[in-house]
Formats: C-alpha cells, sequence, structure tokens
C-alpha cells in the first residue's frame, strides 16, 4: 500500500505543477526618440557613503569625489552600448594591470522607473523609460573603478573588502515617453550612478548613490513636476544584488534602485539596470592577445527555483497528498463478506418484466 | 552540495522571500481541515459502534450521543481559530516596505505565528478527534454489554477531549502577537 502511495504521488506531481508567479505590475510603455539640440551637462560633485556592512574600517576610498572634469567619453563604435568598466576594449583609456585592479562591470541598458507612491499598492502606476542606446556616450577616469588587485599580485577579496563602480551617463539626444500621443515624461540630461559593493560571504551591494537624474514633466500623465534626484538609494540591500564567493552576478533586469527623496514623496524614481554582470575579484585574461573575461560561475538574479516556484511546489505538494490520502481512503472501502458462503443455495431475484 | 556550492542551498532567502501570506493562509487551512478530518474520523468510529449495539440494546443510543459531541466540539475549536486567524490576516505589499526592514519582518513573523498557532490547532485537534472516538465506540459498546460501565468510560473521554482544548489555548496564546499591515 505504501509502494501505491509513493507511486500515485510522483505521478500526480507530474501533471499538477503550477507556479506561482510574483509580478511586479508596471506598465512597460513604448519609447519614441525626438531629434533636439544638445544640452549641456552639469554635475555637482557628492561625498561616497561608506558602504553598510562592514566588519573593520574600510580603507581609504579613491574615488571620493568624481569630478567629469578628468572624465573623459569612452569612443565606442556602436554608441553607449554596452557599458564596460574599466572600458578594456580600448587600452588607451584603461590598460589591463591586475596590479591595480580585477574586477568588471557590463551593463547593456538602463532603463528609468517613476513610480505613483499613492498607488503602491493597489493599481500601481508607473512609466518606465528604457535608456537604449543611440548616440549616448559613457564617461570614464581611473578614479571611477576601485577594487582590489588580482590574486597574483598580492590582492586580497576578504570580508569588508569594498569595490565600487561609477556609471558617468550621458545622454546626446533627449528621450520621450509618450503614450496615446501625448509626452509624459522626457529625460535630457544624463546622470553619474555610483555602485557601492562590499564583500562579505560572497558580496553585496551595499549603497547606490545617483546624482543628477533629472526628469521632466510631459503634457500628460500622473507626473506633474520635473523630478531631480541627487540622493542615496534606499533599497540597496533589498535588491538582493549579490552573489556567492568567487562567484559574479548576473542579471537580466534587476529590481529597481529606488531613490526617494523627502521633500517629494509622491514619486518615486528608481534605476533598473538591463543586461548586468559584475564581477568584483579575479578578473584576467589568457595572455596578450585576449581580452578580459569574467569567471564561469555566476549567480544568476533568478534563480532555477525562484521564490514563486517553491511557493508553488509546497502548496502543490500538500494539495496532492491531501488527494492522494482521500483516494486511498475511498479505493479501502471493502463489501463485508463474513457471511459469504459459496456452498450454500444462491439467492434467486425474480422481477417481473 | 556535493560540488562544492553549499552556500546556494540558501534556506535564509527562501525563508524571507516567500510571501507570509502563503504561510498564514496554509496556517487558516491546516487549522480548519485537520480538525474536521479529525472529528470527521472519530465520528464515524463512535456512530458505527452505536448503530451497530443499538440493534441488540436499544436503551445506548441516546446516552451515546454524548460522545458524538465531544468529537463536534473538535471541529468547532477548529473552526473557531480559523476564524481567529483569518481575522489577522491583512495587506501587505513588500514594495512599500522598501527601506523599511523592520515592517518586512512584522509581517514575516505574522505569516508565521499564524501558519505555527494553526499546525498546533490541526494537530491537537486531529488526534484528540481520533481518541475520543475510539473511547466512544468503546463506550458504546462496554455500555450495550453493561450499563454501569458508561459514565467510567466518559471519564477517560473527558480527557481525550481536554487534549484539543490544549491547541486550542497555544495556538492563541501564539498568535497573540501577529499582526500583518503596510505600517509598524
Amino acid at each position: 500500500m505504501y509502494i501505491f502511495y509513493s507511486l500515485l504521488i510522483f505521478a500526480l506531481l507530474g501533471t499538477f505543477s503550477v507556479a506561482v508567479e510574483h509580478s511586479n505590475d508596471l506598465e512597460v510603455e513604448r519609447v519614441k526618440r525626438v531629434v533636439v539640440e544638445d544640452v549641456d551637462v552639469d554635475f555637482a560633485s557628492n561625498d561616497e557613503p561608506s558602504p553598510a556592512r562592514l566588519r573593520q574600517k574600510s580603507p581609504s576610498r579613491a574615488s571620493a569625489n568624481p569630478s567629469t572634469k578628468d572624465a573623459q567619453p569612452v569612443p565606442n563604435p556602436d554608441g553607449v552600448v554596452p557599458i564596460v568598466l574599466p572600458p578594456y576594449h580600448d587600452a588607451n583609456i584603461a590598460p589591463f594591470d591586475t596590479k591595480k585592479r580585477s574586477c568588471l562591470l557590463y551593463l547593456e541598458g538602463i532603463t528609468i522607473l517613476v513610480l505613483d507612491f499613492k498607488s503602491i499598492g493597489g493599481a500601481q502606476k508607473a512609466y518606465t523609460l528604457p535608456l537604449i542606446a543611440a548616440n549616448d556616450s559613457y564617461g570614464y577616469q581611473d578614479s571611477y573603478v576601485v577594487c582590489p588587485p588580482g590574486p597574483k599580485d598580492g590582492g586580497n577579496f576578504t570580508t569588508g573588502t569594498p569595490f565600487s563602480f561609477v556609471i558617468d551617463y550621458r545622454i546626446n539626444k533627449p528621450r520621450q515617453l509618450v503614450l496615446e500621443n501625448s509626452v509624459v515624461m522626457t529625460v535630457s540630461k544624463g546622470f553619474m550612478l555610483t555602485l557601492n559593493f562590499v564583500s562579505n560571504s560572497g558580496f553585496d551591494l551595499a549603497s547606490a548613490v545617483l546624482e543628477g537624474l533629472t526628469i521632466e514633466k510631459g503634457q500628460s500623465g500622473f507626473i506633474t513636476k520635473d523630478l531631480i534626484r541627487s540622493t542615496n538609494a534606499s533599497n540597496a540591500l533589498g535588491t538582493n544584488i549579490r552573489a556567492y564567493f568567487g562567484y559574479n552576478y548576473a542579471c537580466s533586469v534587476t529590481p529597481a534602485l529606488l531613490f526617494p527623496v523627502k521633500e517629494d514623496p509622491d514619486f518615486l524614481v528608481g534605476i533598473i539596470l538591463n543586461n548586468f554582470q559584475v564581477q568584483g575579484y579575479g578578473v584576467d585574461k589568457d595572455g596578450d592577445k585576449t581580452i578580459p573575461y569574467f569567471s564561469t560561475r555566476t549567480a544568476d538574479c533568478i534563480p532555477t527555483f525562484n521564490q514563486g516556484t517553491w511557493m508553488g511546489i509546497i502548496v502543490t505538494l500538500i494539495l496532492v497528498s491531501v488527494l492522494a490520502f482521500a483516494f486511498l481512503m475511498l479505493n479501502s472501502v471493502q463489501t463485508m463478506d463474513r457471511f459469504d458462503d459459496p456452498k450454500q443455495k444462491q439467492i434467486v431475484i425474480n422481477f417481473k418484466e | 552540495m556535493l560540488t562544492g556550492q553549499g552556500e546556494r542551498f540558501d534556506i535564509g532567502w527562501f525563508l524571507t522571500e516567500t510571501s507570509p501570506h502563503m504561510w498564514a493562509a496554509l496556517g487558516v487551512a491546516a487549522s480548519l481541515s485537520l480538525s474536521v478530518i479529525g472529528a470527521g474520523w472519530g465520528i464515524f468510529t463512535t456512530g458505527s459502534s452505536i448503530l451497530g449495539g443499538g440493534v441488540k440494546a436499544p436503551r445506548i443510543r441516546t446516552k451515546n450521543l454524548v460522545s458524538i459531541i465531544f468529537c463536534e466540539a473538535v471541529a468547532i475549536f477548529g473552526i473557531i481559530m480559523a476564524f481567529v486567524f483569518a481575522g489577522k490576516l491583512g495587506k501587505f505589499s513588500r514594495e512599500l516596505a522598501y527601506g523599511h526592514p523592520e515592517i518586512i519582518a512584522k509581517n514575516l513573523a505574522a505569516g508565521y505565528y499564524i501558519f505555527g498557532g494553526g499546525l498546533t490547532v490541526g494537530f491537537s485537534n486531529f488526534v484528540c478527534g481520533l481518541a475520543v472516538g475510539v473511547v466512544g465506540s468503546g463506550a458504546a459498546l462496554a455500555d450495550a454489554a453493561n450499563p454501569a460501565l458508561f459514565v467510567k468510560i466518559l471519564i477517560i473521554e473527558i480527557f481525550a477531549s481536554a487534549i484539543g482544548l490544549f491547541g486550542m489555548i497555544i495556538g492563541i496564546v501564539q498568535t497573540n502577537k501577529a499582526s500583518m499591515s503596510d505600517t509598524l
């Protein structure tokens, strides 16, 4: 009976798997590009905050004051895509030197998100504007990437080692989000995004700082005023941008890094990184003729079994076991054969037609 | 686990990322359904004995309904606790709690409190129903043979019924602090 029980459970499991998806309900709108003249970009420098989870004092941070005076735009024949920090593809700007650093960041796109705060939890209203590049550029200077040297050059990736990247995104053509033939949102100025990671038993995104993001309101939509954000992310740890020790982190759409401002609580501005991969330590290349590459061990942001899959599996197992138990109970109903006697006379039932 | 990647088996991620609503709802389901299974099984055991014994000794029929009532009380415990637990469910959006880990912690704790309370109530009532059923069945058949035995066996049944009450009390104590909401 027990063999039958377990066989039944396995058979029913195969047919009854349901995964409950836990999805964010954001509307993704289409983007229309408009030709406008170039806008001059002006950034305010900002002190970087120290990473959150350090057990000892962090070493001095070289990129405390990113100023764009020395930051050159990285020449890239296809436009800004992809952002590679440090830009090893151009040896003039960033020669590969494991004595200095052995980290790598790869980013194919940024999406800007504006959430109507009051609508969260109900019919959430949000606008997403993908900055799919053409004629954008990104700046780079040496202080933008801080990370420990390679393993053969005495570098150490221990608990508390921070590493950080500064993405200096420059928009050459303003982007507009057009819904039903009217503009709802415009982004024309570039911004700087600083990602601060720290290593513990793996590495975590400890904090993120956004500077200079300006979103202009459109003719319609729920954005009622221009939004300017130069602040720290409130949910850097909550986005789970982290990987195990020796792994790199890769994601096609990261959870949004939200940048709230106390004076303006009605609109939440977020940055979503698309097709993103980052590694803090151990990037190397195979000799002189190749380019540096990520290591093979990758922790993806969506694991094989994500939260929704596990919840579905648990509930399905419970329901299937209830079903199996009930089926076995029904099957164990037997007719009473205590008084059967094959040698006695058979009962004859006469029915009149 | 066997290839040196044991840190990927992340139970902490599982416990913090799955929805507290699922756990709380499973607790409510366990509380009601396991109690009713116990009650039903008990009534099935006792009822068939009363019916069988009542053929030859009709006087036992009315007196032994008390055993059926003890079993039914177990199901009522379950549904009362299901009402109490369902009243503690509430709205919780993870997006609103970004930057406020204490709100997420409170809601996760509420989900687990209600799950645990539901299991406590459900399993205690399940076994209580089984026990009362078997004892009641014995009581009916003993009563049919000798009427003086019934009151003594009823005392055993009262002890069995107290088990269900234990589960209900501890279920209330476990979920006292549970509250799910978007604010602290």
